[in-house]
């Protein structure tokens, strides 16, 4: 006989009674109670080291039972067998395997699982959309600053000639779209839909070497091959949207600061991929893969002493960032570590 | 556990009529004799425990593609409901896998349609959302309200929530509506409103709660609030500028200090959010009432922020293993400074008039959203 607390479920008043389990069911008695049912009649909570063990009864009335443990005893004696969940909930040895088996998941689903999938899943997107998303990208840009070329027209051209050029059969169709950097600064900008925006702080800092222009052009065309902009907003809207649904009750802030450093990672590696296109490309046409790493030391250095610019191309803010911002790629995203990339690109 | 006051000239299983007919207001006062008690609110979750129950909840949910995470969530209610308790009963949680699913499936159709929209359709598609956010919210909002309170219960006898759907339009779509345009001085005023409407349509069995805290009170705290941001945010960035001014540092022009400050600025807004939220909870609580019986919250603004800035931290360095940790903490501070203050027995009210099962649509579709009008 275990002691509880039965609520008929007309009023709130607590009838002390005693529980019977038994093989058939469970009595209940004690205080103006006094009812059986069958064990298939009612609902009982499942086993938790903590808190009480609830009886529900078909019509509304409850049980409660301090006493947890020993009714749970009680009830295996009659009724053996509970949920495997509950079993796994309640073993060390299981949770501490899922815990490895969570770990595990989520580190193949982010180095793995997802990139494989965005890139399979890259390969099918409309390209009415891609067009899309690469025009609003330009136009968000457009609204940080992008002025028209200053450039000569006859100079623009020029550049255009040599890049098509170089150009193999089959290469992904770009086109060069020359503009007045503004807050941007030096930079090149490759679009899902093949256009390269370059701007004349850029051509400045190659100071008229023209073959340095062509490798940042290679490497932009690399980030067009490989479909990295559609990819990146897929990886980081699956990214922010797990980091939000994971971490979102403790703290809005640390959901997307996560999901930036996450999408950060992901970025790195477009880079990288990017930089190899462009060593290819160029060794392709009896140049070095040295050139472009002469191009980011340039780079670097301008940054370093103060000139204006941004090396994202939206604001980086991981909450707010939208599915244009991701799509456009620049030569100095997501600040992978210029240092390591001169060295690969010098040593290939 | 609290004492319980027994009159002894009246029968014990004589029903005290303190909250008798259904949908009337309670009648004011006790029954001469009877001193109001105050039962505390105790949590008796654990972390470790919690813990488990999370991580498998976690796992089988990423292993089904998240079909499992519907009984996930209720298992996790069940168990949190289960260890709050009060005057030695504890609450319950009913809702039922299947409506969690089923809510959580149309949550997901309408955020494909949201990004479908946005993506496609740019300025029309924005335009549709917004008229559909307005259509949509206020009643989405008004059955998460219903779905809640009719699956909690306490000593079996069920919550319940009863408005006119209108009213929700109201509270849901205009005021936030109006709170926008007004450049959001109106957010006390809607928040006010919103609780009002909460709590002023929630019943415990037949009885109603009421709510009579006034706009001004929360235009005070909220004021309260912006003061001390802009006290701790503003004079060290004012110090920082006079400084840098007088000692004629280089290397940081105007934009650049400009930028560093505003996120100064907000950092600190969003430090001091979980004392705004505590100080918010306390007034709310306070001035919220069953009948005769009132409720107490004494939430400290400073230990509160302690609690959640450190459930933050740790957080990060576990890489989020520690959120179910975090939670308990969170819950079982709250509960610790929460109670109920009985007029009467608690044993006398009274279940309502059975209405039917609410579908878990709106509760689903207001969490995928991040609206969450909890506290």
């Amino acid at each position: 006989m275990i002691p509880g607390g039965y609520f008929d479920g007309r009023t709130a008043r607590r009838h002390a009674v005693m529980l019977a389990p038994g093989p058939d069911g469970v009595a209940v008695e004690g205080d103006g109670v006094a009812r059986r049912a069958a064990w298939d009649e009612v609902s009982v909570s499942e086993r938790s080291r903590h808190g009480p063990r609830v009886i529900e009864f078909g019509d509304g009335a409850r049980c409660e039972i301090d006493d947890a443990a020993a009714f749970d005893a009680a009830r295996r004696r009659y009724r053996p067998g509970e949920s495997p969940v509950v079993r796994l909930q309640q073993s060390w040895a299981a949770t501490a395997a899922a815990v490895a088996a969570f770990v595990a998941l989520s580190a193949a689903g982010y180095f793995l699982g997802l990139p494989w999938l965005a890139d399979r899943a890259s390969r099918h997107v409309p390209p009415a959309v891609v067009e899309d998303l690469s025009r609003r990208a330009l136009e968000s840009l457009e609204h940080m600053g992008l002025e028209p070329s200053t450039l000569p027209p006859e100079r623009q051209a020029a550049l255009a000639r040599a890049w098509q050029a170089m150009q193999p059969a089959g290469a992904p169709a770009t086109r060069l779209r020359l503009r007045a950097g503004g807050s941007l600064g030096a930079n090149a900008l490759a679009l899902p839909s093949g256009d390269i925006v370059v701007t004349d702080e850029l051509v400045a800092l190659a100071d008229g070497e023209d073959e340095l222009l062509l490798a940042v052009f290679a490497h932009e065309q690399g980030h067009v091959a490989h479909r990295h902009g559609i990819r990146n907003v897929l990886q980081s809207t699956v990214v922010g949207t797990l980091a939000g649904w994971y971490l979102g009750d403790v703290s809005s802030v640390l959901a997307g600061a996560a999901a930036a450093g996450l999408s950060l990672r992901y970025s790195r590696g477009f880079e990288q991929e990017a930089d190899d296109y462009a060593a290819a490309f160029l060794r392709a046409r009896g140049r070095s893969p040295a050139l472009l790493a002469t191009m980011l030391e340039r780079l670097e250095a301008s940054r370093a002493d103060g000139t204006k610019g941004t090396t994202e191309a939206e604001g980086a803010d991981g909450n707010g960032k939208n599915g244009s911002g991701d799509a456009a790629i620049d030569l100095f995203d997501s600040h992978p570590a210029t240092a390591r990339r001169v060295q690969r690109l010098r040593e290939q | 556990m609290a004492s319980h006051h027994v009159p002894g000239d009246l029968a014990d299983d004589a029903p005290r009529h303190f909250i008798s007919s259904p949908g009337a207001a309670a009648p004011g006062g006790t029954v001469s004799g009877d001193v109001p008690v105050e039962h505390p609110i105790e949590f008796t979750g654990s972390g470790s425990e919690y813990f488990r129950i999370w991580i498998v909840n976690l796992l089988l949910s990423v292993l089904t593609l998240g079909i499992y995470s519907a009984w996930a969530k209720v298992r996790s209610q069940r168990y949190l409901h289960a260890n709050t308790r009060l005057d030695g009963a504890s609450f319950g949680y009913h809702a039922r896998p299947a409506a969690i699913l089923k809510g959580r499936i149309v949550a997901v159709l309408l955020l494909i349609a949201y990004v479908v929209l946005t993506q496609e359709m740019q300025l029309t598609g924005l335009l549709i959302v917004l008229v559909a956010a307005v259509v949509l919210l206020p009643w989405l909002l008004y059955r998460s309200l219903r779905f809640r309170l009719a699956n909690t219960s306490y000593r079996a006898l069920r919550f319940g929530f009863q408005a006119p759907l209108r009213k929700s339009y109201v509270v849901f779509a205009l005021w936030p509506v109006l709170t926008l345009f007004t450049l959001y001085l109106l957010t006390p005023f809607t928040h006010r409103a919103i609780k009002a409407f909460q709590h002023n349509h929630s019943r415990y069995g037949s009885a109603r709660f009421s709510f009579d805290a006034r706009t001004r009170d929360f235009y005070l705290r909220y004021g309260a609030w912006l003061a001390g941001v802009v006290l701790a945010g503003g004079l060290p960035v004012l110090a920082a500028w006079l400084f840098l001014r007088d000692a004629g540092a280089g290397g940081m022009d105007g934009a650049e200090f400009f930028s560093v400050a505003w996120i100064w600025i907000y950092a600190v807004l969003l430090a001091t959010t979980p004392m705004l939220a505590a100080s918010l909870r306390n007034l709310i609580w306070s001035r919220t009432r069953l009948g005769p019986n009132r409720i107490v919250s004494r939430v400290s603004p400073w230990k509160y922020f302690y609690i959640q800035a450190t459930n933050g931290l740790l957080t990060l360095l576990t890489l989020g293993l520690f959120v179910p940790f975090a939670r308990i903490r969170r819950l079982r501070y709250l509960a610790a400074c929460t109670a109920f203050v009985a007029a009467g027995d608690i044993g006398a009210f009274v279940a309502a008039a059975q209405d039917g099962p609410v579908g878990a649509a709106g509760d689903e579709t207001a969490d995928i959203f991040g609206i969450d009008i909890a506290l």
